[in-house]
């Protein structure tokens, strides 16, 4: 199960000193785990989780997040 | 996959040979099974303290615990069941002799859970979304188990069916719902290891 929604969550931990999965799971409270599934593309977290961890880098949600491909309109 | 096969199918087979244990052996079946369950729990702490980062998650753990013990615990009630056969009485000698078994294993299960439990729990909102999917499997589950019973119990009027005690379709009540735990776990640890396996592919 892939999510229709892409990251950049891996290459701004590394932007960001490096930073572990774990380190970021904790700033953001979840677990190493969810990032692991965040970063793979399986999970798509919630708009609340979203927002946090885009805080933690600095920037806003549409700059780690985005669409794999525009949603159709309903 | 296998791995949830392997520890269903290991942990059945145990709680069905603590029934046929002979009764001349200093230890009885549910003091054996708590000793397994506590040794396998101990293993397992150990083997994830080894894994280090790459061990499951806190839930993870203790579905995998809650797993094995619910299955020891049911296939051990289902044998005494069968053992007993359908016209069980309750508190005769020898059911009170079973059942203290039976919850001799309840509290190694526990013991269990209590040793391979992660000493720094966390969750978050993917392992609740898990939650919900097993909890959604074992809710049909169950209500798939109990309407086989209800139209059995209803329309069976011969064999071993008609023959049923109120305490043996108490306990067969009892089974049901351990197998909806069996069925939530399964689903969620599923759902993890399916997880697992692409995060190895990528």
């Amino acid at each position: 199960m892939t999510s229709p929604v892409g990251n950049h969550v891996r290459r701004l931990r590394f932007e960001h000193g490096e930073m572990s999965q774990d380190a970021l799971a904790r700033r953001v409270g979840i677990t190493r785990q969810t990032i692991v599934a965040i970063e793979g593309g399986r999970y798509a977290p919630s708009l609340e989780l979203a927002m946090r961890i885009a805080h933690v880098f600095g920037r806003g949600v549409d700059d780690v997040f985005f669409w794999l491909e525009p949603p159709r309109d309903v | 996959m296998p791995v949830l096969i392997l520890v269903l199918l290991a942990s059945l087979a145990l709680g069905v040979l603590l029934t046929l244990m002979p009764a001349a052996w200093p230890l009885r079946g549910g003091w054996v099974g708590v000793l397994v369950m506590v040794a396998a729990a101990w293993a397992t702490r150990r083997r994830w303290l080894l894994l280090a980062d790459a061990a499951p998650g806190s839930p993870e753990r203790a579905l995998w615990i809650g797993f094995a013990g619910t299955a020891v615990v049911g296939a051990h009630l289902f044998a005494i069941l069968y053992r007993i056969g359908p016209n069980m009485v309750m508190h005769t000698d020898a059911v009170h002799a079973l059942g203290i078994d039976n919850w001799t294993l309840v509290a190694g299960a526990l013991i269990a859970h209590w040793i391979a439990r992660d000493p720094e729990p966390r969750q978050d909102e993917r392992d609740a979304a898990i939650a919900v999917a097993g909890l959604r499997a074992a809710h049909y589950g169950l209500m798939l188990l109990l309407a086989v019973q209800i139209l059995a119990l209803g329309f069976v009027q011969r064999g071993w069916i008609a023959q049923l005690s109120h305490p043996s379709i108490a306990h067969a009540l009892i089974l049901s719902v351990m197998a909806g735990l069996l069925i939530d776990h399964g689903t969620r640890l599923w759902l993890y290891a399916r997880d697992a396996v692409q995060e190895n592919v990528a």
